[in-house]
Formats: C-alpha cells, sequence, structure tokens
C-alpha cells in the first residue's frame, strides 16, 4: 500500500497580503517527522521521502502526497465547510418563529408593539461578494471567529471577521517539471476545501532534493463605504516546499519494520 | 491604540504523541500577531504580544485529519488572562477564549495547554519549561 504523507500549509493571510508575498508568512508542517522531515513550523520544510525498497529489499509502493492549506484566522477546518450555510438558517428558522408567535398574537390589544418589537430584533446576516479568479461572484456571510453570523449593516472591524481560508489552485516546479511528482486535484468526500484537495503520486527512484512550487489564493477582505456589501478580492501568490527523496528503505510507521501485517495484540 | 483579537492555532501531531507518550516534538504555535510583535512562530514557545482588553482564541488542528484532538483547558495566570471553554454553535467543537484583564509590560507570563488526544484516557499537558507565553508590547 502506498505510504500517505500530508502536507500542511498554514498562512498568515494579513501578513501575506501586506507583504505581497507568502514568503516567511507560511508555516508548514507534515507527518512525517520521525522519518526525518526537516523545517517543521517554517517556509523551508523538506520533506523525508524513504524511496525505493523496503528493509527486506522488496520494492517499495509509491509514495502519496496530500496537501492542505489553511489560514491563522479562519475557521477551524474541522467545522463543516458549509458552515456559513448552516448558521443562516439557524438563524432565518429563530427569525421565522419570532414572526410567527408574533401572528399567533396578533388579536392582543397590543399586538402592534408586539409586531413592532419583533421586527426590530430581526437581524440579517451580513452578505458579501468573493470575486473568483474567473471574474464570476459568489456570495458569502460573514461569520466571526466564534462562528456567529456578522450583523448585515455593520461595518465589522476586519480582525474579528474569520478570514476566507486559502485555497491550493495548483503544484508546479522543479519537481513537478522532472517527473517526481504527479500533482493532481481530486474530489473528496469530506468538504474541507468545497470537497476538493490536491495530491500528488511520488516517484521515489530519484534520490535527491526536489522543490516544488504551490500556487495559493488569498483573499483580501474589501469594505467600500460606497458600496454597502463588502467584497472579498482574489490574491494569487506562490510558495515553495523541497522533498528529500532517499534511498533509506521505506518503514512502516506502526512496526519500524517493512511492509506485511501489523501487529496484532494479545485479546483482553 | 484599540483592543484586538488575535487567534493562536496550536497544530499536534497526535499520531506522534500518542506513540512516544509525550508532546516533546509534537507540537507547534502560530499566531496572527507576527506583524504586531509576536516571536516564536511556528515553535512550542510562542509569545504572543498583546495589550490589556486584547482577545485571545485558541484552537488546536491534528497533522492528520482522521486524528482527534482538543484542547482540554489552558492554565495561565487569572490575574493577566481568564480564560473561558466556547463552543462553534451546532458544533461540538470547542475553542478557548482569553481576555487579556492586565497588560504583562515586559514580562513573560508562561501558560500550559491541556489537551485531549485521540481515545487516550487521560489528558496530556506541555512539559516545562517550553511552554507559550503571553507578553506585552502588541504594536500592531
Amino acid at each position: 500500500m502506498a505510504q500517505q504523507l500530508g502536507i500542511i500549509v498554514i498562512v498568515d493571510v494579513e501578513a501575506a497580503l501586506r507583504a505581497g508575498t507568502l514568503e516567511g508568512c507560511t508555516y508548514f508542517f507534515d507527518n512525517a517527522g520521525p522519518f526525518g522531515t526537516s523545517g517543521m513550523g517554517t517556509d523551508k520544510l523538506v520533506s523525508a521521502i524513504n524511496g525505493t525498497h523496503w528493509q527486506d529489499g522488496s520494492q517499495a509502493s509509491e509514495h502519496v502526497l496530500n496537501f492542505l492549506a489553511t489560514g491563522v484566522t479562519s475557521l477551524p477546518i474541522t467545522l463543516p465547510r458549509d458552515y456559513q450555510l448552516h448558521r443562516t438558517r439557524l438563524q432565518e428558522i429563530a427569525t421565522l418563529a419570532a414572526t410567527r408567535a408574533v401572528a399567533g398574537n396578533a388579536a392582543k390589544s397590543n399586538a402592534a408593539s408586539d409586531i413592532r418589537t419583533t421586527l426590530a430584533r430581526i437581524r440579517l446576516p451580513q452578505l458579501s461578494s468573493i470575486k473568483l479568479p474567473s471574474g464570476h461572484q459568489v456570495e458569502h456571510v460573514l461569520l466571526n471567529h466564534f462562528g456567529e453570523p456578522v450583523s448585515e449593516g455593520a461595518t465589522p472591524d476586519t480582525s474579528h471577521v474569520a478570514q476566507l481560508p486559502p485555497v491550493i489552485t495548483g503544484i508546479s516546479g522543479e519537481a513537478v517539471e522532472k517527473g517526481i511528482i504527479y500533482p493532481a486535484q481530486y474530489g473528496s468526500p469530506d468538504l474541507v476545501n468545497g470537497g476538493w484537495y490536491w495530491s500528488a503520486t511520488v516517484a521515489t527512484a530519484s534520490p535527491k532534493v526536489w522543490s516544488y512550487t504551490l500556487h495559493i489564493l488569498l483573499y483580501r477582505f474589501v469594505q467600500d463605504p460606497a458600496n454597502r456589501e463588502p467584497r472579498w478580492e482574489p490574491v494569487p501568490l506562490t510558495c515553495e516546499g523541497r522533498l528529500s527523496i532517499s534511498s533509506k528503505p521505506m518503514r512502516n510507521g506502526f512496526t519500524g519494520g517493512g511492509t506485511g501485517f501489523l501487529p496484532i495484540g494479545m485479546p483482553h | 491604540m484599540s483592543a484586538s483579537l488575535l487567534r493562536i492555532m496550536v497544530v499536534v501531531d497526535v499520531v506522534g504523541a500518542l506513540a512516544t507518550d509525550t508532546l516533546d516534538g509534537s507540537v507547534w504555535l502560530v499566531d496572527s500577531n507576527k506583524t504586531g510583535g509576536s516571536t516564536g512562530e511556528g515553535t512550542r514557545q510562542l509569545k504572543t504580544a498583546v495589550r490589556k482588553g486584547d482577545q485571545l482564541v485558541w484552537t488546536a488542528m491534528s497533522l492528520e485529519c482522521e486524528a482527534y484532538v482538543a484542547i482540554e483547558a489552558i492554565a495561565i495566570d487569572p490575574a493577566y488572562c481568564e480564560v473561558t471553554r466556547g463552543v462553534y454553535p451546532g458544533t461540538d467543537i470547542s475553542y478557548w477564549l482569553g481576555r487579556i484583564k492586565k497588560d504583562p509590560g515586559k514580562s513573560m507570563v508562561p501558560y500550559n495547554i491541556l489537551f485531549k488526544l485521540g481515545s487516550r484516557a487521560g489528558a496530556m499537558s506541555l512539559s516545562v519549561p517550553d511552554v507559550p507565553a503571553i507578553t506585552g508590547g502588541r504594536t500592531d
């Protein structure tokens, strides 16, 4: 079975947008630390890929890299990707329930006052528009860092709005051009990143340090006083990672040995 | 200067920590305040620069999406920072909110984090003295 390696890129989006570069504004991680990865938590990650054979000399299977990007100020990736829609729906249900309760009391002497009070309490979420690189616009409900919708009409402090997560849009560079990694975008039942993620198969027969380039799309939050609806402007940037393919034997992370069966624990 | 909301992301190699029964070498912290004076980004000794009135929001993230991690508690001097646990509405995903009550000035106020990892019965905490801290002097 292929060895799976996860590569996570955390982006300080605000710092990157200010600097106009991802350099010094990304933190790379992978789960191959025990195998010799270096540069964890920096923008100089070198992922260890122990290559071509198992300890018994048999041919090793390919490595697979799975890439995930997120922002320091984005909502946690463990939340459903459609979380903003879910929160909006809950707010709509509460509004409808309150309205229905007032309607049920319309015969009361102070009904007009009740209706005015209820209507005044209705809070609609603040919409924003995401400008996609294609030029299309997508509506997006603004959430704060606690998952609550930002109220319509408010001019939110930018630091209180959860940032749209960075999106990986492509992988290129030396390792791709030389046929060392074969990246592709795949669909996933997991709605992280809208159900799409980038993965790459590694040809492990070429021991060397290889570089690759991640194409990452950031979004800048823009509040225009003349335009009531805030918008997110796309900002494409790139950053670089490295793979250190070695001829060291591939190891099973559970057993420390080669391929084969996993150890079976004694029954309790 | 107005109060800010700062995010702190705690990255955990859950499998590594469970395999070695220690968080040493398996925890990294990143905050959103690098341009405001925080140091130690991407390490366990993150020093977040704050001011009185700031809010800190801690969330945890596992290196493997299949592995479970949650912050069980944050132990910090309450004279400087008051912490409470919150949950994203409609989910069981938690965050920890800290309110800065007193500017630490040039002092370092260390804190520890207790984690719930996978199905391990007991919580795990960082071994001192390699722990994160808050300090004063936020400039941004």
